[in-house]
């Protein structure tokens, strides 16, 4: 346990002083939202529910739900989702 | 793009039925098999497209997770020809009338020559063809340089050639050299061609006959081919065997051209108005009219009538024949003129009916209008016109010695 915490102090210090960007040094995932009408989110970790008003997926620090009305799946692989249709809201859950 | 990747290696849509489609797509997806445009069409039931070269491992995930999938569409290039299998005639056909194109354009069907003049065409596309072009023959066996030189040795008039294939069809273009046309070398003598009176004489080969101020008439030998030798000193010897030359030279000599012109003061004709055009059918011995007037139309006018028989081949043919009257209107018209008028337009006449006679070469010397009048007073002016030219008024004829 101890390792543990000290591999993670020293992975945020590593972080801090290279500058990385963080979505790629612990996982987080990355949301980009077009307009009203696309969401991309880099890094999921699969697709807990799906139907026209809401997508939930699971991400490293718990679950994102893209709500909305008419959603689609545009593509779907495993680092990388895009949700199309009239885009209402992103949240953490 | 992305989609036309997937329309070359093939999609299929597919209708996914269960109650755990999240977990189906989250397995698949970490199988690596991509999924897109999921569509939510109701409780429990999406469709989605794939590759279809992934159905098969779907399958396998389908019975892990409880659900079940159809295959709703295909599209793509492969299904594409998997129903070009099925309908092997047409698409063989497709595929033979190209290849059957294809080859076809291997050869040479057309030799075309232009640019010759004084050779055949014919001759010229016989060489070519024993130098290897002739129409049939597969466009690489051509060597093109070998025609040009072989055409260029057999026929020496020709300066230039060029042999260029152009699809299906050689052009052979060709030069021709200007060569001089051969001169004959029969005797001849120089003639005149009109009466007139001999002004100058030049003489560049022959005995002149004719002196300057001579009058002569057509026909008359003005330069002789000829030549006798004149002996000299002694007046008694007999001139010796004449010589025969093809007499070469100028004889300018005033030539007299008359012109004559006559107008009427008033004038009375008929000239041609409107056109009506009437169509016949004539079947047996009917006549139906298919448009036009029956009749003349016009008080005055001039019929032509032109028969067609259509539908003619050797003895036989419908009895039917089309007939078309064409009717032009004559229209009466008189013209007035003037005095002076109608003798400006009677010496137009004259002019007119001199210079087309009159040589290319020629000088003016002198023209006279004289107006005819007879001896009581008329409706008519007449105009006598004199023009005298000078001309050289030789030309060769040969003769036989």
């Amino acid at each position: 346990m101890r390792w543990r915490e000290l591999q993670r102090q020293l992975r945020r210090k590593t972080v801090a002083a290279l500058d990385l960007p963080s979505e790629v040094a612990f996982n987080l995932p990355k949301i980009v939202i077009t307009g009203n009408v696309q969401v991309l989110i880099e890094n999921h970790r699969g697709i807990v529910s799906y139907d026209q008003e809401e997508v939930r997926l699971l991400v490293e620090a718990g679950e994102v739900a893209v709500s909305g009305r008419g959603l689609v799946i545009r593509s779907i692989i495993p680092e990388e989702i895009v949700i199309e249709g009239e885009i209402q809201g992103v949240w953490f859950v | 793009m992305r989609h036309l990747i997937y329309y070359l290696r093939g999609y299929v849509a597919i209708i996914v039925e269960g109650k755990s489609l999240e977990r189906f797509i989250n397995m698949a997806v970490r199988r690596g098999i991509k999924f897109w445009d999921v569509t939510y069409l109701g409780r429990e039931r999406i469709l989605l497209r794939v590759r279809w070269d992934a159905v098969r491992a779907l399958r396998h995930i389908a019975r892990r997770t409880a659900s079940r999938f159809r295959i709703q569409g295909k599209a793509g290039l492969p299904f594409v020809f998997g129903r070009a299998r099925r309908r092997k005639a047409l698409y063989g056909g497709a595929l033979f009338f190209l290849a059957a194109l294809y080859f076809l354009s291997l050869f040479v069907w057309v030799v075309e020559v232009s640019g010759t003049k004084r050779t055949e065409a014919t001759a010229i596309r016989r060489v070519a063809a024993e130098a290897g072009l002739e129409p049939g023959t597969l466009r690489w066996r051509i060597k093109e340089k070998e025609v040009e030189q072989v055409i260029k040795e057999r026929f020496p008039a020709v300066a230039w050639v060029e042999v260029e294939i152009k699809g299906s069809r050689a052009l052979v273009r060709i030069a021709e050299k200007k060569l001089p046309d051969a001169i004959p070398r029969t005797p001849a003598h120089v003639v005149a061609r009109r009466a007139g009176l001999v002004e100058e004489v030049l003489v560049l080969e022959g005995q002149p006959v004719v002196k300057e101020g001579d009058t002569v008439l057509p026909g008359q030998v003005l330069i002789s081919g000829e030549i006798i030798s004149e002996a000299e000193g002694e007046g008694e010897v007999a001139p010796g065997p004449p010589r025969y030359t093809r007499a070469k030279g100028i004889v300018r000599a005033r030539v007299w051209y008359q012109g004559y012109g006559e107008v009427l003061l008033r004038e009375r004709g008929e000239r041609p108005g409107r056109v009506a055009r009437a169509l016949i059918l004539k079947a047996g011995g009917r006549e139906v009219r298919l448009y036009g007037p029956g009749s003349p139309p016009y008080s005055r006018c001039r019929v032509r009538v032109t028969t067609k028989k259509p539908l003619q081949w050797r003895n036989f043919g419908l009895p039917i024949e089309i007939i078309s009257r064409e009717f032009t209107e004559l229209v009466p018209y008189e013209i007035r003129r003037s005095r002076a008028e109608a003798r400006r337009l009677a010496e137009q006449r004259a002019r007119r009916m001199v210079h087309s006679s009159l040589p290319d070469e020629k000088r003016l010397l002198r023209e006279s209008v004289e107006e005819v009048r007879a001896a009581e007073p008329e409706e008519t002016v007449r105009v006598r016109l004199e023009v005298e030219v000078l001309e050289d008024i030789g030309v060769v004829r040969e003769f036989k010695p």
